[in-house]
């Protein structure tokens, strides 16, 4: 009852912020920049936030945190629209949506898988922004309570969970994972600052980013693919609203999977450091791994796009929590909106929602707001969308390999990235080749260093006692459900085998 | 006769061109847009600054400015970016102690001499770090500290990696009280605050702007204040110096705005103006320290004379504490 009227209450506060002229408009400039930039392949909202931010030196704060952080979650919608039509992921967390939307656009159904990514958005942000309202002291004080050792836990049943999804071989997908967790060794070690696999290339110190990799193996690679076969006979797209329009049975297979996606994403959204990428392929893996026909994932199955975007979005949300009442951000764009607080006075922190009420509840009100805007805008554009299309793809690929290059170039403006970029579409086009999924090696590239690096710091912390893993009830669950899912997936492989 | 006054009527003219053009390319400076170069990812301590001068210098200097994200290997890829450009006012570098003055000690493998490619141009502010300790620890002053820690060898502090300014602040108190400590490396300050909150790790050493709102919430105990004096930002935090056996204690972070080595001087001394001017703008310090900075402008000499005394510590304490990366 207490956080029902409280709810409420902030609410109010919110809404009269949120719901001045003003603010309705930074709201609407920041979600449109942000689906617009979210659109080109590898242009994420960093390099947009980064740019905008010294204009909103000048704005009064709440105005600029909600034109940014509409940034945020703008092209984070818009990020799934490429990785669907075109099989070109618009920042590495859309990579996910590659998986079945593009199958299901090479179907002709690449209306509907928009359609249900931007209902699934949607949810998922609904969901986020209400969690954020109702429960966001006490998620800040839960996130306290992971140390290193339960992350590694969590991590690595993060792992283990990736590694039993594969529906090929189990032995390529784990060999995929391990290809990732090799690649996310590159770099300096933590301990001892060390460099390690970096061959003598300074460029390599920080290690193989994400985003290249993840724009190398689907982008890249999916231009060489179509580059093989040129007589790719544009599919037969129906362009008006009915058509985009998901069937019943669309919407019954998403559900479920928008509930767990949304779930899982908060999750991992409150708890800094475990967002983006990771978040919205477990989403993926936990989707196909319950599923009763885990052979559709991969072919066009409606929950592969509903449950990772729900999942992104309502992380996107939640990813406000530990930023705003703790004040430490999540990941590099978290910590740009921080630094634009901060600057303007403004001290994250619990005392933040006391502090400065209007700020804290308008920015929220704002979410909801926003990503009304989005569905609004979204939807009478998926027609437009999916007229891409109807583009010879000749056409196409010189603006995708432009874009996706700039994209990676503008992370780091290091010209390195776009010759690793080169490389890894070159993997990614070999894997193809010998039918290999991309999956386990993205999460091992994702889960590879924080696991070393969470067990290590574990190590050096507990000096070396092992036991701790299990004397710790967070952890010791999370390695408990890891080792259970290894034992259960091995016993499946055999009885499967005894079937046969 | 005659050709001697000839040559030297030639030589006065190349003489006088050469001046003209020179004074010249100062008075054009800057002609064309100005990038700062962060060796840092966005969002970070450096970045913010360096937009926030930025956005400045704009109008100070009349040129459009860029700040880049250069960022990897401890600020040495962005620092040796820097070292490589042309040397002529148009690429800076917004550095931290590290690149600049720290990791010449640490990394063998370092690719440039921050004193002789680095042409400084002025301090642009300090950071002085915060010790919290863990609400674990029974501990309230820098005295009790130090006895508990001798009773408690071992006791871990996070750090954001080998060689950082609290990795060194750190190694310089152990140094001093004869302590036996253990780094617990981390990459950046968020997950230090929150092990140290939960008691895992016992202390750290950060920023304020990172610290202010475990402090303020009494997640953790704010000890004291790696600078010689307390800070603008909270008087109530006393100075390790404060605690008469660590009275010599001090090491803060610091940023600086350096140019490559053979810059022009007159270029130099212009680009100190402008940023001397930005750092006396009281709307500039006051957004400096509310991040926990301390606009510290200085002309050339005075800077380089200061590098040379920190340059001097941060020896002394990384032989001391034996910090080496292969």
């Amino acid at each position: 009852m207490d956080i029902l009227s409280s709810f409420f209450d902030h609410l109010a506060i919110g809404a009269s912020e949120a719901f001045t002229l003003q603010n309705l408009w930074y709201c609407f400039v920041g979600v449109f920049l942000g689906t617009l930039v979210g659109v080109i392949p590898g242009l994420g909202s960093l390099i947009t936030i980064s740019l905008l931010l010294p204009l909103t030196y000048h704005l009064e704060p709440t105005g600029a945190l909600i034109m940014l952080a509409g940034v945020y979650f703008g092209a984070d919608y818009g990020g799934g629209t490429c990785s669907i039509l075109l099989g070109v992921p618009g920042h590495p967390a859309a990579a996910v949506d590659v998986l079945d939307g593009y199958p299901m656009a090479k179907q002709g159904r690449g209306g509907i898988a928009l359609f249900m990514k931007c209902i699934a958005s949607f949810w998922g942000s609904t969901v986020g922004v209400v969690l954020l309202m109702m429960f966001a002291p006490m998620l800040a004080a839960a996130a306290l309570n992971f140390g290193p050792p339960e992350y590694f836990g969590l991590m690595f049943l993060g792992l283990v969970a990736a590694s039993t999804v594969g529906d090929g071989s189990p032995l390529k997908g784990l060999a995929m994972m391990i290809i990732g967790l090799l690649v996310s060794f590159i770099g300096t070690d933590v301990n001892s600052g060390t460099e390690r696999f970096t061959f003598g290339f300074p460029d390599l110190s920080e290690g193989v980013g994400l985003i290249v990799v993840a724009m190398g193996v689907f982008a890249i690679s999916e231009v060489m693919r179509s580059a093989g076969s040129p007589n790719v006979q544009p599919v037969n797209q129906k362009f008006s609203l009915r058509d985009q329009m998901p069937t019943r049975e669309d919407w019954k297979r998403s559900f479920a999977p928008m509930l767990r996606g949304s779930g899982i994403g908060s999750f991992f959204g409150s708890l800094p450091g475990t967002g983006g990428g990771m978040a919205t392929f477990l989403a993926y893996a936990v989707e196909k791994r319950v599923s009763k026909q885990p052979e559709r994932f991969g072919k066009g199955a409606i929950e592969g796009i509903a449950s990772p975007e729900a999942c992104n979005n309502a992380g996107v949300g939640t990813a406000f929590i530990p930023t705003l009442t703790l004040g430490i951000p999540g990941d590099a764009i978290m910590a740009l909106l921080l630094a634009g607080l901060v600057v303007q006075g403004i001290q994250p922190g619990p005392m933040v929602m006391s502090t400065n009420p209007e700020l804290f509840w308008g920015l929220i009100v704002s979410f909801f707001i926003g990503n009304l805007m989005l569905l609004v805008l979204n939807i009478p554009l998926i027609g437009v969308w999916v007229r891409l299309l109807s583009i010879p793809y000749q056409w196409l690929f010189p603006g995708i390999l432009l874009f996706t290059c700039i994209g990676v170039f503008s992370t780091h403006y290091n010209v390195f990235d776009l010759y690793l970029l080169l490389g890894f579409g070159a993997m990614g086009y070999i894997a193809w080749l010998l039918k290999l999924e991309v999956v386990p090696l993205i999460l091992g590239l994702i889960l590879g260093q924080p696991i070393e690096e969470n067990f290590r710091r574990t190590m050096l912390i507990f000096k070396g006692d092992l036991s701790i893993f299990i004397s710790r009830p967070i952890s010791a669950v999370a390695i408990g459900v890891a080792v259970f899912l290894l034992i259960w997936s091995v016993k499946s492989q055999i009885t499967r085998k005894h079937k046969l | 006769m005659f050709n001697t006054f000839k040559k030297a009527l030639a030589a006065g003219l190349v003489a006088a061109i050469a001046l003209i053009s020179h004074v010249a390319l100062a008075e054009d400076f800057p002609s064309k847009p100005l990038r700062i170069i962060v060796p840092f990812n966005p969002g970070g301590g450096v970045d913010t600054v360096a937009r926030i001068i930025a956005d400045n210098l704009r109008e100070n200097l009349g040129a459009e400015i860029i700040v880049e994200n250069k960022p990897g290997g401890s600020g040495m890829i962005g620092a040796n970016a820097v070292v490589k450009a042309a040397p002529d006012g148009y690429t800076v570098l917004l550095g931290s102690a590290g690149e600049a003055a720290i990791n010449e000690f640490v990394y063998k493998k370092i690719q440039y001499s921050p004193t002789e490619d680095l042409a400084p141009i002025t301090l642009v502010a300090r950071i002085p770090n915060v010790m919290v300790l863990s609400p674990k620890v029974p501990a309230n002053t820098m005295e009790e500290f130090v006895a508990y820690a001798k009773e408690n060898p071992g006791m871990t502090y996070g750090t954001s990696g080998i060689g950082n300014s609290q990795h060194l602040n750190g190694a310089l108190l152990a140094g001093m009280s004869g302590l036996d400590m253990v780094q617990i490396p981390y990459k950046g300050a968020s997950k230090q605050l929150v092990d140290v909150a939960s008691g895992d790790v016992d202390m750290t050493f950060v920023s304020y702007t990172a610290a202010r709102g475990f402090i303020t919430d009494g997640k953790v105990k704010a000890l004291a204040i790696t600078a010689a004096e307390r800070a603008q930002f909270d008087k109530n935090i006393p100075a390790i110096a404060e605690y008469a056996p660590l009275s010599n204690y001090q090491l803060e972070n610091w940023f600086g705005m350096f140019a490559p080595a053979g810059t022009p001087a007159d270029i130099v001394d212009k680009l100190n103006g402008a940023i001397v001017a930005a750092l006396n703008n009281d709307e500039l310090a006051t957004k400096l320290q509310n991040m926990g900075g301390q606009p510290a402008p200085m002309t050339v000499a005075e800077f380089t004379a200061f590098l040379a005394t920190e340059r001097a510590q941060f020896a002394e304490i990384v032989k001391k504490a034996g910090i080496s990366v292969e």
